[in-house]
């Protein structure tokens, strides 16, 4: 099941650069929640908080709360808790040296299970979840990198499901893809949301309106609005919201 | 008028590109094809399996000096490989851009650039005079030496070559540090840390000068790795200064396998680099 997180004045910097301004959301369990604004306004830098990938770069600084099913996130070891909190990446990153297969087991492979019947078992489940099963059921030992970009991404997300995560961050997942590609992935987080929570960044309004049950604007490291993706698209509470949804910059 | 200027500038520049490329081929082909002229007839079965025989009696060979080097090279590369790796991971996974790592690189650099013969004089000065002997072991020393920057530096590239979203991919599984370059990156770069190995090999089994100061040479088969050892380019370079007519014949054979292992190393890295999985 999704879990539900509460992000209490969050800063985050990149070097002297403060990327994020003291945020505070509420986000709902079981619900595809969509971060909308423009470039370089703290979109990517917030769910890569939510992991703690963040502060994996050199340079990073992170201050404030977040709580994940009552819980610090920071009284967690980050290794472990990138096992509840998966992440799926604007470009497909599959590991070209590992086959489909290997691929989608690697997080529960590399941490120890050895069992070849749990490993199928969950290598099935999850291509199913992820709507990748019958396309490649039959070449499960060839290359990741043999597919295409959609199929990729889809592995992708197989690989996060496979953990058996309760939150889903997706950073522009659709945005290096084609239309046809774009609309299973989206197909996809629908269904995804009876299991998990799925934060969603993305630069595509209407990818959010189709998909989001709620959505956040974010401003230059600020929150502006967050709210039932309806209110947000169709009455805006704030000025700037209106502006950027409009399309009059971003 | 102006088009027919440029396709003749044009023309007349690709002439003088295609001519540096044919000169630069000259010496190659010419060194390639001299060894094989003079070395090809002194060739035999004799060269491989037989010790070289005293002045004036034929048939000898140079099986110690072939065993020898192929003994030198492994005790280089046991030594110089996981060195050379390990250190890196290091520079690429741990530490990047700190002044250590700086340094570090940059003490390669110099290291990669140094004449052999001055590794040849350090190592006969601090392990050949100290134990009081020429040995397998000093010459393979020496040989590492020469060895592990090369292995470093290509390392090093090939990891970086690794994009730092498959590393992404796997903090995001909540994988450990250590599993992900374990699993992860090596894997992946595998092909191209392999074959940088197997050039620096191919760079190595050719040195001649830190050998001369380390392993000496010998005549006969060495008994352990504390004595005296043949190597193909010191016998080479022995045999061709000395005044006999047929171990200037030996010397061209011994030259020939030489650079035909050289050559083959070389191959061999270009298939591993080049084949795929599926």
């Amino acid at each position: 099941m999704g879990q539900s997180l509460s992000v209490r004045h969050l800063e985050a910097w990149y070097g002297s650069n403060k990327t994020l301004k003291g945020i505070n959301m509420e986000i709902q369990p079981n619900q595809v929640t969509a971060i909308i604004g423009p470039s370089g306004c703290g979109k990517s830098t917030f769910v890569r908080c939510i992991n703690r990938m963040h502060e994996t770069l050199p340079g990073t600084k992170v201050k404030g709360e977040i709580i994940l099913d009552g819980q610090s996130i920071y009284d967690q070891d980050p290794v472990t808790l990138r096992k509840t909190v998966g992440m799926v990446f604007q470009k497909a990153n599959p590991f070209p040296s590992m086959s489909i297969y290997e691929n989608v087991v690697a997080g529960l492979r590399l941490n120890g299970m050895k069992s070849k019947q749990k490993l199928q078992a969950s290598a099935e489940k999850s291509l199913r979840m992820a709507a990748l099963w019958d396309e490649v059921k039959d070449r499960l030992n060839y290359s990741g990198m043999s597919l295409s970009g959609g199929q990729q991404q889809r592995l992708c997300i197989a690989r996060a499901l496979a953990v058996e995560p309760s939150v889903l961050l997706m950073d522009e997942p659709a945005s290096a893809l084609d239309p046809i590609a774009t609309t299973h992935i989206e197909e996809l987080i629908r269904q995804l949301k009876e299991n998990y929570t799925i934060l969603i960044v993305t630069h595509n309004m209407q990818q959010a309106a189709r998909i989001a049950d709620s959505t956040a604007f974010f401003l230059n490291g600020e929150l502006v609005e967050h709210g039932p993706t309806s209110e947000i698209f169709t009455n805006p509470n704030d000025k700037r919201t209106e502006d950027y949804i409009t399309g009059r910059f971003g | 008028m102006n088009d027919r200027l440029r396709k003749y500038r044009n023309l007349t520049m690709m002439g003088i590109f295609t001519l540096a490329t044919l000169i630069a081929l000259i010496p190659l082909f010419g060194v390639l094809g001299y060894v094989v002229k003079n070395g090809f007839s002194a060739l035999n079965l004799e060269f491989f399996i037989n010790l070289p025989k005293a002045m004036g009696l034929s048939g000898g060979g140079m099986a110690n000096a072939i065993v020898g080097t192929l003994i030198m090279v492994v005790i280089a590369s046991i030594i110089g490989i996981p060195i050379g790796i390990l250190t890196a991971i290091y520079l690429t996974e741990y530490d990047r851009n700190s002044w250590f790592s700086i340094a570090v690189r940059f003490a390669t650099d110099v290291l990669t650039g140094i004449p052999s013969i001055i590794v040849g004089i350090v190592i006969y000065t601090a392990v050949v005079l100290k134990m009081g002997h020429f040995s397998a072991l000093a010459g393979g020393l020496s040989l590492a030496i020469i060895m592990t920057p090369l292995i470093i530096r290509s390392t090093e590239e090939m990891l970086k070559l690794v994009s730092h979203s498959i590393r992404e991919a796997g903090y995001a599984l909540g994988i450990s540090k250590r599993i992900i370059i374990l699993r992860i990156i090596l894997p992946t770069a595998a092909k191209g840390i392999i074959t940088g190995a197997m050039l620096a090999i191919a760079r190595v089994s050719g040195e001649t000068a830190p050998l001369i100061f380390t392993a000496l040479g010998n005549q006969y088969w060495a008994h352990s790795l504390n004595e005296p050892i043949a190597a193909l380019p010191v016998q080479i370079y022995q045999y061709a200064t000395s005044p006999y007519k047929e171990w200037h014949q030996q010397a061209w054979a011994g030259s020939l396998v030489l650079i035909s292992m050289v050559i083959i190393l070389n191959l061999i890295a270009r298939l591993v680099f080049r084949s795929r999985s599926n």
